[in-house]
């Protein structure tokens, strides 16, 4: 079987919607039902990862579930904090004999980021920092990959810290559009024109957009009432890389906020990867420090 | 002293080796395994000839040929050496070593075999799954990389959200670049890395001998084959390792820090840990349309999945899919006995394979003084040649509630306080442990560990390292009186009725249920010479036999797993030897 063929699949099976309601307009950056002057974004995520052989379509890991709780606050400089907590790692994975191999020695409990550039924090179970690796194992690492003529992409001139801070970092709420959509469906048809120019028809009874881009061929699919976005493909050297679905429920006031979104991607030839993310118990509200 | 032989000085050499070497010590050979060199025993050599009257040999094997050719060698170097000959052999050189004793027409007293794969290395026939997963990774990398770099060189012209790229920058040197490295590190345990660490050359003659299954090895363990190694080899030992944490980070600690097994594996749970978070929220936050910030997500769990199955993968590599325990490299099961009557010593939380050679003492001297009746070398005695420079230090050991060493000689030690006082009480061993406190005993006891896990400083002096939390620096005493030859057992193996008190004469306790051939078995297998059978079969072994001998009518309790048999008394072993 193609990835081509997997990819459309899958996407009969994941498209999910069947919601309706008014919308915010994004500019105002206000989701209905939630307070005005929020500065606590908070939600659940459970992330679930399957690895396939594209082939056959046999599983090689599984990743059942990793649940994070995860918490975004406007920091008193102007940036977002984000603490991201571990519920819990489902304790097995699959190896590609189908062996159950025992995963949960995860030994994080939270991860900070004070988002004004310092270095994530990794908060172990014990309470303790937990460094990613020592600099010095970091450095034997680093030149035992060039023993074996391997450039570290840390230190590839796209990458390569000349380049830190150079972009601007966001200090509003514009963010959170994404997961939580107030925008009116005439709003988000006029977005998606916008992106994409006129849909080229009907497909599946969904409006279906193209474009061209940087190599990539882009797919839209979205729902005609609300406009709301149920697929994206995409494409490169007319062959589908990745393929991704979403679904939506209806938030307090007339927001619809984003449920889960399921992602399949191409690795190389002979495997793919497939990513979902549920949300839950979104909330917007204000704190007081 | 170390003694290097190369085939074309044998003859002086030899002549040299024996005019230094004492006349009562055991000619004993060293090969080494793949990819070493006589070299790779050299600083084992030196601190086991310090400790035991032995008289040291190594040579340098044609490792990459077969095995036959390389026996071919050590038998035109050593067939004068006289049958009272021990031979240790790591990976390979255990091999060799069988493979010399079927051409070698004089007996030798006995083999020792390390980390030897006797029924073949699965890791040759498995390297193929090892790289398919590699090619995968690389894949996963570089996609993120590319996602990475697109927006970090071209923020404004990919992405029309503000969320992703801005992220994305401050997270990358925020920790994801170490990420990065960290999978790369792991990308580089390549094939080719793995094989130049071991030595796999392409078209080695050796390779197919190596092959699990191999026709080689099948007619080495061949009933046709074995009779005649029984008959010429005194005593068979298997060393068998674990390494420590077997299941964890192979990959890397194979060809990169050995030593950094806990480091490594935290280090890489922690990594997938924020991969996958980062993945979750960039796929629920970032603009949908965005097809970069998609792509470096599910890229980026990708690597985390790949990150958490590393070891299961490399674990299977190494077994045949059995991720049985190993040493990373050779499976428990190949190390193993390979035929009946093979004494079988484990290793558990020991080195990984490539450092077995160096750090292996406690079991290779548990192995010889105990099963091959090799004498400790008497302090005064200058270590037959390498000076008195050597280090009395053993190594570091596990210890719990059973003391190892079971005699207490208090707090407040130095190293040197402790080793006079455990000399001065008779006792081959001393043990420092938690900052200072003092035991002794005439066998070291419970597991090797690695050295980084003694690490309280004496408190008496603190340069120097006493043990640790349950953990003993273990040092030998030097005492001449201590660790005497083990007597010749008797014919039925029982040496009598013996007293016991609370500090236990045999100090390893194997609980109770034991019959005598249970106990005899079971303390056999954990390398000690003689085991005791204590009220009604609670089992005990040591390397002495500890306290008064009394009359056998003292031992008089039926064994509850065997009314038959007797089974010690209270306070009273019944003492037997192991030897099979």
């Amino acid at each position: 079987m193609t990835v081509t063929r997997l990819f459309a699949t899958a996407l009969a099976l994941s498209v999910c919607l069947g919601v309706a309601g008014a919308r915010l307009g994004a500019a105002a950056q206000q989701p209905a039902g939630f307070p005005t002057d929020w500065n606590t974004f908070s939600a659940d995520f459970t992330v679930r990862t399957q690895q396939m052989s594209s082939d056959e379509g046999a599983r090689v890991f599984v990743n059942p579930g990793t649940r994070f709780h995860v918490e975004r606050s406007l920091a008193a400089s102007g940036g977002w904090k984000t603490v991201t907590t571990m519920l819990g790692v489902d304790p097995f994975i699959y190896d590609d004999h189908g062996k159950r191999v025992e995963a949960d020695h995860n030994p994080v409990a939270r991860i900070e980021d004070d988002g004004d550039g310092s270095p994530v924090r990794i908060i172990g179970k014990n309470g303790k920092p937990i460094p990613l690796f020592s600099p010095e194992l970091q450095k034997q690492w680093i030149a035992k990959l060039k023993d074996f003529g391997i450039q570290p992409l840390s230190q590839l001139p796209a990458t390569d810290q000349s380049l830190r801070g150079s972009i601007a970092r966001p200090s509003g709420r514009e963010w959170v559009a994404e997961l939580v959509d107030s925008r009116t469906a005439a709003e988000r048809h006029a977005d998606t024109r916008r992106r994409f120019g006129d849909p080229h028809g009907q497909e599946r009874g969904f409006d279906h957009y193209m474009s061209f881009a940087y190599g990539r061929r882009t797919d839209v699919l979205t729902e005609p009432a609300t406009g709301l976005l149920a697929s994206i493909d995409t494409y490169e050297n007319n062959a589908l890389v990745m393929h991704s679905t979403f679904t939506w429920v209806q938030g307090p006031g007339s927001t619809f906020i984003r449920k889960s979104t399921h992602t399949e991607r191409s690795i190389n030839p002979q495997m793919r990867v497939a990513v979902d993310v549920a949300l839950s118990n979104v909330t917007l509200e204000r704190r007081t420090r | 002293m170390i003694t290097r032989i190369h085939p074309i000085v044998i003859g002086a050499l030899l002549l040299l080796s024996a005019t230094v070497a004492q006349a009562q010590d055991v000619p004993t050979l060293f090969l080494h395994g793949f990819n070493g060199s006589a070299d790779t025993w050299a600083a084992a050599i030196a601190r086991l000839e310090s400790q035991l009257e032995i008289a040291p040999q190594s040579t340098d094997l044609p490792w990459q040929q077969r095995y036959g050719d390389q026996a071919a060698v050590v038998q035109s170097s050593f067939r004068t050496l006289p049958a009272r000959t021990i031979v240790i052999g790591h990976s390979n050189g255990g091999v060799v070593a069988r493979e010399w004793s079927r051409i070698r027409t004089r007996a030798l007293a006995g083999i020792v075999t390390l980390g030897t794969p006797h029924q073949g290395v699965p890791i040759l026939k498995n390297l193929s799954y090892f790289t398919f997963y590699n090619e995968a990774l690389a894949n996963g990398i570089n996609g993120m990389y590319y996602e990475f770099s697109s927006c970090l060189a071209n923020p404004s012209e990919y992405y029309p959200n503000e969320f992703f790229c801005p992220w994305a920058n401050d997270l990358y040197y925020g920790g994801l670049d170490s990420a990065l490295d960290t999978a790369e590190a792991l990308l580089a345990s390549s094939p080719r890395a793995i094989a130049e660490t071991l030595g796999l050359t392409v078209g080695a003659p050796v390779f197919t001998e190596m092959m699990p299954g191999s026709a080689y090895l099948t007619g080495l363990n061949s009933t046709d084959t074995l009779p005649h190694e029984r008959s010429l080899v005194g005593t068979r030992i298997a060393i068998v390792s674990q390494a420590y944490h077997w299941d964890r980070a192979g990959y890397l600690r194979l060809w990169l820090s050995p030593q950094d097994a806990d480091a490594i594996y935290l280090g890489i749970q922690a990594t997938a840990a924020l991969l996958d978070a980062v993945s979750g929220i960039v796929l629920s936050h970032a603009d949908p349309y965005d097809t970069h910030a998609t792509g470096a997500a599910t890229q980026m769990n990708f690597i985390a999945n790949q990150l958490r199955g590393a070891d299961g993968v490399w674990c299977n590599v190494v077994t045949n899919f059995r991720c049985e325990p190993n040493d990373i490299v050779v499976p428990e099961s190949s190390q193993g006995a390979w035929d009946d009557g093979v004494w079988s010593l484990t290793i558990s939380a020991g080195p990984v394979h490539t450092r077995e050679a160096g750090d292996s003492d406690a079991t290779i001297i548990q192995a010889l003084t105990n099963l091959l009746n090799v004498p400790p070398r008497p302090a005064s005695d200058g270590g037959g040649g390498s000076g008195g420079g050597s280090s009395p230090y053993v190594g570091c050991f596990t210890d719990d509630g059973n003391r190892a060493l079971p005699v207490e000689l208090g707090t407040g030690h130095t190293i040197e306080s402790c080793i006079q006082a455990a000399a001065q009480s008779g006792y081959a061993y001393a043990g420092l442990q938690y900052y200072g406190y003092c035991f002794a005993g005439n066998a070291i006891g419970y597991a090797q560990v690695g050295d980084s896990e003694c690490n309280t400083p004496c408190d008496a002096n603190s340069s120097e390292l006493c043990g640790g939390v349950w953990r003993n620096s273990i040092f030998v005493t030097g005492s001449s009186s201590s660790s005497p030859p083990p007597p010749p057992p008797p014919p039925d193996g029982y040496y009598g009725c013996y007293s016991d008190t609370e500090q236990r004469a045999l100090p390893a306790d194997f609980g109770p249920g034991y019959t005598i051939e249970s106990c005899r078995a079971v303390v056999r297998n954990s390398g000690y010479a003689f085991a005791g059978l204590q009220y009604g079969g609670y089992c005990f072994g040591g390397s002495s036999i500890g306290y008064d001998k009394l009359s056998d009518g003292a031992c008089d309790m039926p064994c509850a797993a065997d009314p038959s048999e007797i089974c010690g008394a209270a306070w009273r072993n019944s003492i037997y030897s192991t030897a099979p």
